[in-house]
């Protein structure tokens, strides 16, 4: 842009002082100086332009891969890069492809395993909760049927996340307050304290089935460690915010951060009584990414964790 | 409950859960037999006929949605298919390819019977019922179980709610007693004093913004029990 406008300028100045009246009334010495000036600082303006130019096409292979590793990084599996330009270029972008060819391969046999896996200890935990109706004791019967409904759930928990659900759900308009309403129903029916409190109705695009799992699982956290939750959503300036609080103990500051991370747990020592694979946050944050949203830990005064998604209208 | 012992086959590839499933619809009462391929099942459902089939998708050779789309061509056993959890596809396919309703492996047994006693009992009186119900500005889906405005919005609802609109819509636009709406929305533990659908039918009316007073969309007909006031075209 500069280096046209210089062009332009430099140009002008030129044709000026070659306008045959100016020649004929000039001094033929400055005219010669002016006439050599203007030469050269065209041919450099020419050939800043010409690099300019040819720094852009150099670049511009570099700037496409930079983009490409940029997409695979968010998940977009692409078509390979072509393998042109320099030498360098091309042998870099072979490797690139290389590389993500090798990211598919890898992704496809974890997908074909866990499929497997699934199959497998779905029909073995089938078989398991149908032996276990031969169980005399009531009491016994109803440890172990417990037991099973906890392993399935794990595994349920581990293969969503594996599985990466959400990417695929397309966006659709639903009713988010009936669906915060619905889950809180579901909770309250079968005893648990959740509250709900916003509008009856509000109507936006997005991931229903996703949505659900994320604000479930923000709530079981809460149900675990406080032993009540309560959901509030609200719009404000074309964000859409809910927010999932409870009254417990909350999450020391200096570990807030980590806690979205894959199997984080507050208690280190992973202790059984407060169960779960700490998968629940981090599935959470995934589809709220996958919604252009975030997810936000923070802790309450006096007391409390108050988790928050936020999502753009 | 019924005169003559109900027959039940049982599709699925894993002989053991086969065996399992047998004894414990023997013991309630229904008389199972199991077959590990559609092949065998082929054989046995052109020997006798049978109340309702329990098909597993996943089956070497033909899967079960194949089996399944084949079956419906010329049989209209009711079906029961078992499925995968969270595999959405695999469960809306197999209900649109006629499936009558689906369960998710690993299930509990006590829910698996509670389906298949559902199942008998709303496929038995009449043949196959619709799958989608307009009423007002809403349109119900029961093979995804949606319900959505006109507009095409989702509105979720809660299980209770979900169960309690299915049963009147099913009801084709004609009353539906109190004792079978009860019995679709009493949740596993059975509250004597039940005063579930009370609560379900008052939250369900406020998400269709039925008045409980004007009652334009859910009649309470007295001493019979509910209805719902289908659109033209889906009342039976």
């Amino acid at each position: 842009m500069v280096s046209v406008l210089i062009v332009v300028q430099v140009a002008s100045v030129y044709f000026f002082f070659t306008d045959e009246d100016l020649v004929k009334t000039a001094d033929i010495t400055s005219g010669w100086l002016l006439h050599m000036i203007a030469w050269t600082s065209l041919t450099g303006v020419v050939m800043v332009a010409f690099a300019i130019w040819a720094a852009a096409r150099v670049t511009k292979p570099f700037r496409n891969f930079s983009d490409a590793a940029d997409r695979i990084g968010r998940g977009e599996m692409e078509e390979p890069l072509k393998e042109e330009g320099t030498a360098e270029l091309v042998q870099a972008s072979a490797a690139f492809n290389q590389m993500q060819r090798r990211i598919k391969r890898l992704i496809e046999e974890r997908t074909r395993m866990l499929a497997a896996v699934a199959h497998d200890m779905r029909t073995a935990v089938t078989r398991l909760n149908l032996r276990s109706i031969e169980i005399e004791s009531d009491e016994l019967r109803a440890k172990i049927q417990s037991d099973i409904t906890e392993m399935s759930q794990i595994m349920e928990t581990a293969l969503t996340f594996a599985r990466d659900d959400s990417a695929k759900e397309p966006h659709q308009r639903v009713d988010v307050a009936a669906l915060l309403k619905a889950l809180t129903d579901d909770a309250q029916d079968i005893g648990d304290t959740v509250t709900y409190t916003g509008p009856d109705t509000l109507i936006t695009s997005l991931k229903p089935i996703s949505l659900h799992r994320a604000v479930q699982n923000l709530v079981s956290n809460a149900l675990k460690y406080a032993g009540h939750a309560d959901i509030l959503l609200s719009v404000e300036a074309a964000i859409l915010k809910i927010t999932v609080s409870d009254s417990g103990a909350g999450i020391p500051e200096d570990q807030l951060d980590g806690m979205k991370e894959a199997y984080a747990r507050l208690d280190a020592s992973r202790s059984k009584n407060t169960g779960g694979l700490g998968l629940g946050l981090t599935i959470a944050n995934d589809i709220v990414l996958s919604h252009g949203g975030s997810l936000t830990l923070a802790n309450r005064t006096p007391r409390g964790l108050e988790a928050t998604i936020t999502l753009p209208l | 409950m019924t005169e003559t012992q109900q027959s039940i086959l049982i599709v699925d590839d894993d002989t053991e859960i086969c065996a399992l499933l047998s004894i414990f619809l023997g013991r309630k009462g229904f008389r199972a037999d199991s077959a590990h391929t559609s092949k065998d099942a082929e054989v046995l459902l052109a020997r006798q006929s049978y109340d309702l089939i329990i098909l597993d998708i996943m089956m070497p050779g033909e899967d079960g949605l194949q089996f399944c789309e084949r079956l419906r061509r010329s049989d209209q056993t009711p079906i029961l298919m078992l499925t995968a959890l969270g595999e959405e596809v695999d469960r809306i396919q197999g209900l649109e390819l006629g499936a009558d309703d689906y369960l998710a492996k690993p299930f509990n047994p006590d829910e698996l019977l509670a389906r298949v006693k559902a199942i008998i009992r709303r496929t038995s009186p009449q043949k196959q019922s619709n799958t989608t119900y307009s009423f007002g500005a809403w349109r119900l889906n029961i093979l995804r179980r949606e319900l959505r405005r006109d507009d095409g919005t989702l509105v979720p609802l809660s299980s209770g709610e979900y169960a309690l609109l299915e049963a009147l819509a099913r009801g084709g636009g004609q009353s539906v007693d109190r004792g079978t709406l009860m019995a679709q929305t009493r949740g596993r533990e059975a509250d004597p004093l039940d005063r579930t659908m009370d609560i379900q039918l008052s939250r369900l009316r406020k998400k269709l913004g039925d008045d409980a007073k004007e009652q334009r969309l859910i009649k309470t007909i007295r001493n019979s029990g509910y209805l719902l006031v289908l659109n033209e075209g889906d009342a039976a």
